[in-house]
């Protein structure tokens, strides 16, 4: 499925979490993994087992 | 339900005021270790409110195997949940990951009820299930409907076998059936487990609706989100966070209403919840024995091949791929392999997950994993392969051979099937074109149906890897 970190686009198994499309997002960019929270689009913080869903967009600074 | 001192004054001879108080968790996931302090916080509250409602919405169970893997999953979630007093949960995604029937021994093992409008019982089976519930409390009306998610495919997120004998409809069409709830209730209350962002689309859909309790996402909502006049609460997950949910009411009418997120885990342990956590802790579960091991195991690569193993029997691949740092026992010895076992060999609770690739493909994710896992050399099932690796940290090995257990090489361009786990799924570059499709099953019970009945399982010398350093 396609989701959203940071507002770039991250292709990534069915049935993952939020953590799972940080860490493709940061592999994919070659940055370190981040161990920081994960907001949602609203900037609330979400846990790093939130299920993602397709189209879903999440961030890893508050986009608020 | 409490009646504020000031509005009892305005009020006094004309109209009736009250106040409602409803707390809203979601998410719990069996989550039983911090139950204690949820016990310490609703003591407080039913001192000062003894009317107070506790609402869960959903995936109360799912998360700890002295929860989910007994005689009855999920049940001793339900029985502590029934010690906490909740009135009303609505249904997870995950309160169906035993299918009907464990489904049915949770709801009839629940002091409270359960509601969800968009699931029934195909063929007429009886469950005990509600699309809504109306609480009363000293003349206010608080009707509360439930609604769980379902996906692409018309099922909540679990496993198409486990939905068998349930129908599910759209929960966004299903909720307007029951809008004329609106006129019979003071407070009307949507509990959901839709996820956040399907809870913002809902309010837009349901106006009528005071308030939203969800869960699925997880998120951690401070306080109330709204959308127009609907409140929308969540409270991450695993008993982290409460919400207060207080509504004014003033002749069947609201005239305030708030939402408080309220964290738990600093809380003191009641002493009558943890022991109740300890007792179903006592289980003798995870001291069943499975089988047995013949001779000791001695090297951790040898164990990495039992997990391979392990996943390829459960997923039925052609290959299965367990990276090093997933494989927690240098050795294990000669003697039974309980349940706990599983565990300790693979606590990490990582999603399996099937894709597809072609031998070039494969070769390639197998190359590049050392780079992201750089405890060692990939353990693997169904292949053998052999590699060249620096000595430096970090570096990716190259494979310079790889075959079928029978010495068939791998051809670079059939495709195979593969299961492995959601770490390396999400970390491992470059992927095959197909990302997979993750299961709702983690290493240790993949490991528990392997070595389920089986006696002097001999791993001792099991390697299908030869890796040199340069």
């Amino acid at each position: 499925m396609l989701v959203y970190v940071n507002n770039t686009s991250v292709m990534i198994f069915s049935g993952a979490t939020a953590i799972d499309a940080v860490r493709r997002y940061c592999t994919d960019a070659g940055l370190s993994l981040h161990e920081g929270e994960i907001y949602d689009a609203w900037g609330n913080v979400i846990a790093a087992d939130s299920p993602m869903a397709d189209g879903r967009h999440i961030f890893t600074q508050s986009p608020q | 339900m409490k009646i504020p001192f000031i509005s009892l004054l305005a009020t006094l001879g004309s109209a009736f005021a009250a106040q409602v108080s409803v707390l809203g968790i979601n998410d719990m996931h069996a989550n039983i270790d911090d139950l204690p302090q949820l016990a310490t916080f609703l003591k407080t509250e039913r001192a000062a409110d003894p009317d107070v409602l506790l609402f869960s919405a959903g995936d109360n169970r799912t998360g700890n195997p002295y929860v989910d893997n007994g005689d009855q999953p999920g049940v001793p979630m339900i029985k502590l949940m029934n010690m906490l007093g909740f009135d009303l949960s609505t249904m997870g995604n995950h309160e169906f990951d035993s299918g009907l029937i464990g489904l049915r021994d949770s709801l009839d093992a629940a002091n409270f009820n359960f509601v969800c409008a968009n699931v029934q019982a195909d063929g007429g089976a009886e469950l005990n299930l509600k699309p809504y519930h109306i609480f009363e409390r000293d003349g206010v009306r608080i009707g509360v409907i439930g609604l769980v998610q379902i996906g692409s495919n018309g099922l909540p997120d679990v496993h198409p076998d486990n939905g068998k004998g349930l129908k599910f409809s759209d929960p966004f069409k299903a909720v307007r059936d029951y809008a004329y709830l609106r006129e019979k209730c003071d407070v009307l209350i949507l509990l959901t487990h839709l996820g956040f962002e399907d809870d913002i689309k809902l309010a837009t859909l349901f106006p009528e609706a005071d308030a939203i309790i969800g869960g699925h996402t997880h998120t951690r909502v401070d306080g109330a989100h709204m959308v127009g006049g609907v409140m929308i609460t969540q409270t991450e997950n695993k008993v982290k966070y409460i919400t207060r949910l207080t509504f004014d009411v003033e002749d069947g009418k609201i005239v305030s209403k708030k939402a408080e997120l309220i964290p738990l885990r600093e809380l003191a342990k009641d002493a009558d919840m943890q022991a109740a956590v300890d007792t179903t802790k006592a289980s003798p579960y995870m001291q069943r024995r499975l089988g047995s091991v013949k001779p000791a195991i001695t090297r951790r690569e040898s164990l990495g091949c039992l997990m391979a193993d392990s996943l390829r029997a459960y997923a039925k691949t052609d290959v299965a791929v367990v990276n090093f740092g997933n494989v927690r026992l240098e050795e294990f010895p000669e003697g039974p392999f309980i349940v706990a076992d599983c565990y300790r060999l693979d606590p990490f609770c990582n999603k399996t997950v099937v894709f597809k690739a072609t031998g070039k493909e494969l070769t390639d994710f197998l190359n590049a994993i050392p780079s992201s896992d750089h405890h060692g050399a990939p353990c693997v099932s169904g292949i053998r392969y052999k590699a060249v690796k620096p000595a430096a940290e970090l570096q990716p090995m190259r494979i310079t051979e790889i075959t079928q257990p029978d010495g068939t090489p791998i051809d670079p361009d059939k495709y195979y099937t593969v299961a492995t786990n959601s770490y390396l799924m999400s970390t491992v570059t470059p992927l095959p074109a197909d990302p997979g499709v993750a299961h709702d099953m983690d290493g240790a019970r993949a490991i528990m149906l392997y070595m389920d009945g089986k006696e002097n399982v001999d791993y001792s010398n099991v390697s299908n890897i030869d890796v040199t350093v340069e």
